[in-house]
């Protein structure tokens, strides 16, 4: 019964906050690492953690931290691997923007894993301050870091 | 393209993404699979290693119980691999505690990404040098059982085909093995550890 409940807390949790994992999963997506195997290495890792979740920070700053360190810590001996659960088909978007989201992309994947957490983050509109936090930075290091990609960024899209 | 423009990129995505709501049954099917998670089964593997260590250096000793028979000096090349598989177990323990300290919910993402890469290099050093052991093993092993059967005819066949193995191993599949388990991820390693360092400079 204690089970179901907490199975029930869980899932209503990540209903809300669903879009925030698909989004750090994408982030790290490449020909080798499939979005779906991202998803449910976060979704379980969340899941592992979620009764010792003691409500210290906000449920959306839990589940950037651990949906980014599942995704950097993320690596694969083998390409090959099963995906246990397939969540559900790309949906083909066809819109304007398609080609500069591709491009956005296509710098991100350019860049380091800690990079990518940093301008997720930002991309997010996270206070500098919880970016710190997650990060295990100092602020004053975050905006420097941050400047530093917009730089990095520019380049990349140019090239 | 200037960040900001990613920005209004992104919270389209956003919208996009609102679309792809995952249903209920298949979160619960995902978490059936509570125990597969990349970092459970780095645990699981290294918890394997910590208990097959000395079971493994027992068997190299078994399966050379001839130079047991011999005695003599011929009976340190048994008990030296031995030692070094007994001598491993608590490296084997190390890796085992180092990753299960990892958690996710606490940690920041540097020292999660710091832990894992010392992990990787670890790990990928070990198979290196486990890979040269193995191979000096045969290489004691096929030369003390030469000087033992020496003499014997039948034995000839054998001596050449073990022989010919061995120089396989030591020309081809080391070096092979050695770029494929080390050299092409030790790269990719230090790329991220270079990453990381950099994110530790100015910190303060």
């Amino acid at each position: 019964m204690e089970k179901q409940n907490l199975e029930t807390e869980f899932l209503d949790m990540l209903r809300n906050h669903n879009r925030i994992i698909y989004k750090v999963a994408s982030f790290y997506t490449d020909e080798n690492t499939s979005i779906d195997d991202l998803y449910q290495d976060v979704v379980l890792n969340l899941w592992k953690a979620f009764p010792n979740f003691r409500r210290e920070s906000q449920f959306s700053t839990w589940i950037y931290r651990i949906a980014l360190n599942t995704c950097v810590s993320f690596f694969r001996r083998s390409s090959k691997r099963p995906t246990f659960v397939k969540t559900m088909p790309e949906i083909k978007v066809e819109t304007e923007e398609n080609e500069a989201i591709a491009e956005l992309y296509a710098c991100i994947n350019k860049l380091g894993k800690l990079e990518r957490a940093l301008i997720l983050l930002y991309l997010e509109d996270r206070p500098y301050k919880e970016i710190a936090d997650i990060m295990g930075i100092t602020t004053t290091n975050v905006s420097t870091k941050i400047n530093r990609i917009k730089d990095k960024l520019k380049q990349l899209s140019k090239n | 393209m200037e960040l900001d423009k990613f920005k209004e990129l992104w919270n389209e995505i956003d919208v996009l993404k609102e679309k792809q709501q995952i249903s209920d049954e298949k979160i619960k099917e995902m978490l059936k699979n509570k125990g597969k998670t990349t970092l459970s089964k780095l645990i699981r593997m290294a918890k394997f290693s910590m208990f097959a260590m000395i079971p493994l250096g027992i068997l190299l000793c078994f399966f050379s119980h001839e130079f047991f028979t011999a005695g003599g000096y011929y009976i340190i090349c048994p008990l030296a691999f031995l030692f070094v598989c007994i001598v491993m177990t608590p490296f084997e323990i190390y890796l085992y505690r180092f990753l299960k300290a990892i958690d996710f919910s606490r940690m920041t993402i540097r020292e999660v990404s710091e832990r894992i890469l010392k992990y990787q290099n670890l790990v990928r050093m070990a198979q290196m040098y486990g890979t040269i052991f193995f191979f000096i093993y045969l290489g004691t092993w096929y030369y003390l059982f030469y000087r033992l059967t020496i003499g014997a005819e039948i034995v000839w066949v054998v001596i050449i085909t073990l022989g010919t193995f061995y120089l396989i191993m030591g020309l081809v599949a080391i070096p092979f093995l050695y770029k494929k388990l080390y050299y092409k991820h030790i790269n990719r390693i230090k790329e991220s550890l270079n990453e990381l360092k950099e994110f530790e400079n100015n910190n303060h």
